[in-house]
Formats: C-alpha cells, sequence, structure tokens
C-alpha cells in the first residue's frame, strides 16, 4: 500500500454533497446566469458582491407550472400603478427601525430544487445581528444553527446584514442609479432583480422600502401577473420580468399581496427552450419562497 | 463554430456547453450538473463540508462569469473547474491547515460520513489518517494543491498544470517532493510495500 493509494483512499471516503446544497448551489447559479448580460466577465472583487446578492434573490425564489396563471396584457402601467400602490402601502406602516443591538428576525417557507421536482416547502426561521456584532440563529426544521458572526474582514456572503442596507440611497432614482451603477450598468432585468432581491429583505431601513418599489416602477419591461400562488399557496400579484423569448429563458416575479401590497415571496422560474414551433416546452419553477414573518427582536431565538 | 449541439445531450463535450452559455447564459447549468457533485467532493477534502457547500457554488460562479476566457478547444473542463475550486481554497489556507491538524490530532475526519466511516473504518486506518493530515498540514500550499488534484481530483500531471497554470515540470516536482513527505510521514507502516521501499531509498 503506498502513500497515495492511501491518500486517494483517505480522499474517497468524503461524504457527498447533500442534494440541497447542491440544489441551493445550482440555484445560485442560475441567479446569475439570469441577471448576466454578455458584457465582460468581472473580476474577483465584483463577484462577491454579484453573489451575495445572487444568493439573496435565489432565497426568495420558486417554479412550479405556471400554465394555469393568467398571462395577463404586458402592461407597464398596470405594473407602476402596483408598485405605486406598494411603496405608499410600505409609508403607510413602515419596517421597524431595529438597534444596532437586535436582531432581525424572518420565518420562510422556501423550496429550491431542481427544474420539474415536486415542490416541498421547508420553513425555517433566522435571527441575524442589525451591526454583524453578534452570533445569529437559524432553526431548520426543529435543528438550531449558530450563524457566527463575521469576522473583521472576512469574506462573507449573503445575506445582505442590515448595517449595510443602511448607506443605500432613499431616494429612489437615486436607488436605481445605485442599483445600475452595482449591476455594473446591467441590463433592465437584472436592476429589476437587485431590486427584488432588495424588498425580499425581511427589514428594510426607513424609506428605502416605499424607494425600491419606486426604483422598480421606473425600470422598463415589468408586467404585472394576476393570482400568482407562493410556495405556500397564497395568492398575490406578480410582478413579473423577461417575458418568455423563442430561446426560453428565465423568469422572476415578486408577489405581493393583493389587498395590502406587501410583500409574500418571489418565485423564479425555469422556462425550457422552445422548439421549432415556437411554443416553450414547459415551465419549471426551480426557486420558491413564501416570507410568513419578520421583525425585530432583541435576542436571537425570540418571537418579535 | 460548430459545436456538436446535433447530438445527444449527455455526449455534448464541456467546450460546447460553455461556447452556447455564451448567448444562453442557462446552459451554463448543465456543466454545473455535469461537475458540481465531483468539484464539491474535492473541497470537501480539503476544507469540509460546509465551506465546500460555498466553495463549490462560488466555483461555478466564477467560471460562469469567465466564459469568455474558456479555451473552447479543451473539451474537458474539469481542470479549468478545479483551477477555479483551487484558487478559492487558496484564500481558505490557514484554515485547511488547521483543519487537517486537527484530523492529526483527533483521528476524527469531519469530511467523512459517519456511515461511510463505521462502513469503511479499517483497523489502523485511524492512524493512518492522522498520519496523511499531519503531513497534508506540514505541505507547502504549491505542493498540497498539486498532491490533491491528483489524489482527490483524479487529475493527470498535464490536467494538474492545466488547472494551475504552471510547467508539467513543476508539476512533477512538486509532486515527487508532495510524495516524499506523505511516505516520511508513514514511515514504518508497511515496509515490505516496494513503492515504499522505492520511497525511502
Amino acid at each position: 500500500m503506498n502513500e497515495l493509494t492511501e491518500l486517494e483512499r483517505m480522499c474517497a471516503e468524503v461524504e457527498p454533497a447533500s442534494p440541497q446544497a447542491l440544489a441551493l448551489g445550482r440555484n445560485r447559479l442560475l441567479a446569475a446566469t439570469r441577471t448576466s448580460t454578455t458584457r465582460t466577465p468581472r473580476r474577483w472583487p465584483r463577484l462577491a458582491v454579484t453573489g451575495a446578492l445572487a444568493l439573496t434573490m435565489a432565497a426568495g425564489l420558486i417554479a412550479v407550472n405556471v400554465t394555469g396563471e393568467t398571462p395577463s396584457e404586458p402592461s407597464a402601467v398596470a405594473a407602476a400603478a402596483v408598485l405605486d400602490r406598494a411603496a405608499e402601502a410600505a409609508e403607510a406602516s413602515p419596517d421597524p427601525t431595529p438597534r444596532d443591538d437586535q436582531f432581525v428576525y424572518v420565518k420562510e417557507a422556501r423550496w429550491s430544487g431542481a427544474p420539474g421536482a415536486t415542490p416541498h416547502a421547508r420553513t425555517d426561521e433566522r435571527w441575524e445581528s442589525v451591526d454583524g456584532s453578534h452570533a445569529g440563529l437559524r432553526i431548520e426544521n426543529g435543528k438550531r444553527v449558530v450563524i457566527p458572526p463575521p469576522k473583521p474582514g472576512e469574506y462573507h456572503m449573503a445575506p445582505i446584514r442590515y448595517i449595510e442596507l443602511r448607506t443605500l440611497p432613499t431616494d429612489p432614482d437615486e436607488l436605481l442609479a445605485h442599483m445600475r451603477k452595482l449591476t455594473g450598468n446591467g441590463s433592465d432585468k437584472e436592476v429589476a432583480m437587485y431590486l427584488a432581491g432588495l424588498l425580499s429583505n425581511p427589514v428594510l431601513p426607513s424609506d428605502l422600502r416605499p424607494a425600491a418599489y419606486r426604483a422598480l416602477a421606473e425600470v422598463p419591461g415589468t408586467r404585472v401577473l394576476q393570482d400568482v400562488p407562493d410556495v405556500t399557496d397564497r395568492r398575490g400579484l406578480g410582478i413579473a420580468w423577461e417575458p418568455v423569448s423563442e430561446l426560453g429563458g428565465s423568469e422572476m416575479v415578486l408577489i405581493l399581496d393583493p389587498h395590502t401590497f406587501a410583500y409574500l415571496g418571489t418565485r423564479h422560474t425555469y422556462v425550457e427552450d422552445a422548439g421549432r414551433d415556437g411554443v416553450a416546452k414547459g415551465d419549471k419553477i426551480v426557486d420558491w419562497a413564501a416570507q410568513l414573518a419578520a421583525g425585530v427582536t432583541d435576542t436571537a431565538g425570540a418571537q418579535p | 463554430m460548430t459545436t456538436g449541439w446535433s447530438v445527444e445531450t449527455e455526449r455534448i463535450c464541456d467546450a460546447a456547453i460553455i461556447e452556447r452559455s455564451r448567448h444562453e447564459p442557462d446552459r451554463f447549468a448543465d456543466l454545473y450538473d455535469r461537475h458540481a457533485e465531483e468539484i464539491h467532493r474535492y473541497v470537501t477534502r480539503r476544507l469540509g463540508r460546509e465551506t465546500a457547500d460555498d466553495i463549490t457554488a462560488e466555483t461555478f460562479l466564477a467560471a460562469f462569469r469567465h466564459r469568455d476566457r474558456y479555451d473552447l478547444t479543451c473539451d474537458d473542463a474539469r481542470p479549468w473547474l478545479y483551477g477555479m475550486a483551487t484558487n478559492l481554497i487558496g484564500k481558505h489556507r490557514r484554515a485547511e491547515v488547521r483543519f487537517f491538524r486537527a484530523i492529526a490530532r483527533t483521528g476524527v475526519d469531519p469530511a467523512i460520513g459517519s456511515i461511510a466511516e463505521e462502513v469503511t473504518e479499517r483497523v489502523g486506518a485511524q492512524s493512518i489518517r492522522r498520519q496523511l493530515a499531519d503531513a497534508l498540514a506540514r505541505l507547502n500550499a504549491g505542493q498540497r494543491d498539486v498532491l490533491l488534484l491528483v489524489a482527490a481530483g483524479g487529475l493527470d500531471q498535464e490536467q494538474v498544470a492545466a488547472a494551475l497554470g504552471i510547467a508539467v515540470g513543476t508539476v512533477h516536482s512538486r509532486l515527487h517532493r508532495a510524495r516524499k513527505k506523505m511516505r516520511e510521514a508513514l514511515g514504518g507502516v508497511n515496509p515490505t510495500d516496494p513503492a515504499q521501499r522505492e520511497g525511502n531509498r
């Protein structure tokens, strides 16, 4: 038995990746492919930002057969009106403002997996330190996992910390310009996805949520879908981008409560290639999320 | 350019997937489906499972962002992907050394699944594992990269050279030195083994 054989054995014993980890990684990749354009590849530092946002967005996605949904006329006017109502609603009942020593809490049902798989939502709860100085907590399937506080200078990924969200502009035009810059002057769809990712945060700084809705209303190519289910089958209004092209593609939908316009969740659908007849082969949800509760707590593990 | 898309999907080479993904970005997921598990295994061996989840995802994000630079004459994207993963692992160098030192100290290998461990645990395996882990922690980063790309990634020396962007001769000498150190670490495990005698000359 030589040293290389022994080492190979030690390598072969490694436990394979869990299906969940592989699915999550795949969704992160798809979130990136869906926001990409064919511009020059970015360098590493940008990648970190993109990865974080991509994960935030992937965290709020989905996929289901959408054929039953009312496709509705692509209507920029309707989308702008819905988003304006959402902004007003967010102003009328603003997100709570946490102190630095508190925690942002969210309870979420989510499913993510391979296109075409049967969705089965899992519920988890998370507490994240507002200023990043404390360990956070995640409870998933009754299992408690401590989220260690980031070390200074540590490379860390999403979710975006609350303290970082405070630095974003709260004027809609400035926010839109900021997001466009963040995407490297990316496509309208990419900007929209960044804004949708921002809106999927459970608690946003004062004025940022209405600003994000208003900024979103300015992005061309937005349309409204009726009666879109979230992963817990709550029905809402869908704000969608990237209509299906004959080459296939993907669609991200932000789901809002049809009465209160509150954020319900997101859904990400992968649309397979159209055949020569131009008919898409099928729509498959790959990531689907519903936000069930959100708030601010004094300690990790406490309910708001 | 000919990409071979007329053939069955499973026969399409990596280069064709990457080329197509330049215009249809979602196609890059095909490359993920093909290689993510393998890359994950490699990273798990070096940094443990949790870090491997992140680094594997980031490897493919990085690869996706760099897909325009991929040399389409290389049918097999594995060396390229292993190179990306190795770069990312390099940012966790101290964590990796700590990881192997902990295995050397405790004999417990967090990278191994508990079921696999029960089934495959051999008499003396834990002792060998500790010696190997200790030796891995002592290699310099360049030697460890080469050795683990061979042992965990299954790459040949030319593929390792491509993955790391170094000369094949450099791979050869690093591998030689790394293996020598591993042999020394295992010294006395099986003195009758011809490969080992050769190594102990």
